[in-house]
């Protein structure tokens, strides 16, 4: 059996100590609880640092968006299958060249939250060996998907009345303290300035009030719809615990009954909602 | 002085009593894993197995407030004063370092203006406390500040549970001897000093490994260019979840809403992590990358606020370092410079 740590650790050496790469981003141990945390190791000799476990949950690709990483020439990033999915996005949208990144992928029997509970992504997952990369760690793993688990909870929500549904997301959006850890743990809310931050004119109210909270989430799930590759870092990082990955399953499901598309698995396919087709069916709107 | 006890059965009859005297009930109950201090829950539901993940916070400085309306007509407009809600509530089994916030945070909002909300809603606050019998979290680091799992800072009750079925109570404040004939039903023999003293000992020894941080403010002073903000600062994504979970944090902003002519002025949390909270008029920021909004938020509580107040801006409640989305440990960080003030780097 293969150490994908050891692995791990070899290739960022050898990526540094060559120069194919100006650092690394990577996990390393955390010094809470069991967790790991995420780490940028520029020196060869800092890859002891790096590690992988079941707890390497972070998806590191939303660092790619921000310094010290976003000005490197060239990074290498330690990435699990779903992690990948969500580079993909970034390189369709051309938020990062192709050539910037070396991927060291990892294959991944499923990662545990915090909480230590098993996430959806993993239950649902059909990148255990990922399939975009520059190297890759770790013996494969053949992926056996629950497909039905990404649409368990969601199906329940659907299944409310209107006023029943209502009822739920105001329960759940009245605990938003608007903290923004959603946009900022998540790799592809990648606008420079959010709309949660113009102020000439206010586009959301930034008050943490029933219609503040209704606009900010509503419209970060729109915003998501046909991009959100299902990390689940958001909903991993909201201290208030509203099911954020609802809202996302469900507009990934839209996406892909209309469009059938799912975001995250070709960088060289467009996603639907950044293209224009003369013969893309128009019935839902004409 | 012998305390009375009483048992932790009854607690939920007393967190009754107190609310049924006119006060909104808050205390800590189960959603999922975790705690959360919740407003009118049915005191059935207290649930005191550990920390709760919010603080006391948002019960004396609401994340979101109303203080004053206006209302245009025509070329007139007309401002109303709003009023602070009169409302008494007791804070039942708040954890100590939740209570020792309040005494911090006092000065500041009495300092250059008095804040009549926050000033309202504390002077009708009843504070009982429940007293950890042990550190409830790996994150916990209050003895670091000077307090301890058993600290009756700020407190007007506060509870040792002595055992698994048994609290001692000792009415701390003027406030909390006035409620003392709630407490009198529950009374069921009494538990010494000892009992107290020794209870009060275990607390501070489960965290005999934390560091006291005393030397912070004095290193703090001559390390602002320090590469450690930098190197520590890469993990940080910049959200608000330290911030806004933390009990000592105050920062605001000031927003107006309106629909069409009539509007209003609201106080909202704010947080030292955004980019826009320094961001001027004129398009330069002050803070313009993570690690200078990062080496803020540790230098406001450790430098600058003992400087100007005389305390620390930090009970070491752990909830920024056990939610931090990314692992970035504030205890790791200041016990990183207390170390190199006491070694002199």
């Amino acid at each position: 059996m293969s150490d994908r740590t050891a692995d791990i650790r070899e290739v960022a050496r050898k990526w540094l100590t060559d120069g194919a790469v100006e650092a690394v981003v990577g996990w390393e141990q955390g010094t809470y609880r069991d967790r790991t945390a995420p780490v940028l190791v520029r020196r060869a000799e800092e890859s002891e640092r790096l590690l992988f476990n079941e707890r390497c949950t972070n998806n590191l690709m939303t660092y790619l968006k921000r310094e010290p990483v976003r000005s490197l020439k060239t990074v290498g990033i330690v990435a699990k299958g779903c992690d990948i999915k969500a580079l993909i996005g970034l390189i369709q949208e051309a938020q990062v060249p192709r050539e910037k990144v070396k991927i060291l992928a990892v294959t991944c029997p499923g990662v545990k939250n915090p909480d230590g509970v098993v996430p959806v992504k993993c239950q649902a997952c059909e990148v255990n060996t990922p399939t975009f990369y520059d190297e890759i760690v770790g013996d494969k793993i053949a992926s056996s998907p629950d497909r039905a688990a990404r649409l368990r909870e969601i199906e329940k929500i659907e299944s409310m009345s209107a006023a029943e549904r209502y009822r739920f997301w105001r329960d759940q959006f009245d605990k938003c303290i608007r903290c923004y850890a959603c946009r900022q743990a998540c790799p592809l809310c990648i606008c420079n300035r959010c709309i949660a931050e113009k102020n000439q004119p206010q586009w959301i109210e930034t008050s943490a009030h029933p219609r503040g909270n209704f606009a900010w989430n509503l419209i970060r799930a729109y915003h998501l719809a046909g991009r959100c590759v299902e990390c689940e870092a958001c909903e991993t990082a909201c201290p208030v615990n509203i099911p954020l990955m609802l809202m996302n399953r469900h507009m990934a499901k839209v996406v892909e009954e209309a469009f059938d598309y799912q975001a995250g698995r070709d960088p060289e396919v467009q996603p639907p909602l950044r293209t224009f087709k003369l013969d893309d069916d128009n019935s839902f709107i004409l | 002085m012998p305390y009375m006890k009483m048992d932790s059965a009854d607690l939920p009859k007393l967190a009754r009593g107190l609310a049924e005297q006119g006060r909104r009930l808050v205390l800590p109950v189960r959603e999922g894993d975790e705690l959360f201090y919740r407003e009118g829950a049915d005191p059935a539901r207290l649930d005191l197995a550990t920390i709760p993940k919010n603080s006391i916070k948002e019960f004396l400085f609401p994340k979101s407030e109303k203080i004053l309306s206006y209302q245009y007509r025509g070329r007139d407009v007309s401002v109303e004063d709003v009023e602070p809600p009169d409302t008494k509530t007791v804070i039942f089994c708040a954890r100590p370092c939740d209570a020792a916030s309040l005494p911090v945070v006092e000065p500041l909002w009495n300092w250059d203006f008095k804040d009549k909300f926050f000033n309202q809603r504390r002077s009708g606050t009843l504070l009982v406390t429940y007293a950890c019998r042990r550190a409830p979290d790996e994150a916990c680091f209050c003895v670091s500040l000077g307090l301890s799992p058993a600290s009756d800072q700020g407190s007007d009750v506060l509870l040792y549970p002595l055992d698994e079925s048994t609290v001692a109570v000792r009415f701390v404040s003027a406030a909390g001897k006035e409620v003392e004939a709630a407490f009198s039903p529950f009374r069921k023999g009494e538990a010494s000093e000892e009992d107290v003293e020794a209870f009060r000992k275990a607390g501070e020894q489960s965290l005999a490994h934390r560091k006291r941080l005393d030397k912070v403010q004095g290193w703090l002073e001559a390390h602002l260019e320090d590469p450690l903000w930098a190197e520590k600062a890469f993990r940080c994504i910049g959200c608000g979840t330290c911030t806004f979970l933390c009990p000592t944090c105050h920062c605001f902003d000031i927003q107006d809403e309106s629909v069409f002519d009539a509007g209003m002025r609201l106080k909202n949390w704010d947080a030292c992590q955004f980019s826009l909270f320094t961001l001027h008029t004129s398009g330069h920021n002050p803070r313009d990358s993570q690690p200078k909004r990062y080496r803020q938020r540790i230098y406001h509580k450790y430098g600058i606020y003992p400087e100007k107040f005389g305390k620390v801006l930090c009970t070491g409640c752990g909830r920024c370092v056990a939610y931090c989305p990314v692992n970035l440990s504030l205890y790791d960080v200041v016990a990183a410079a207390q170390e190199r003030a006491e070694k002199g780097d």
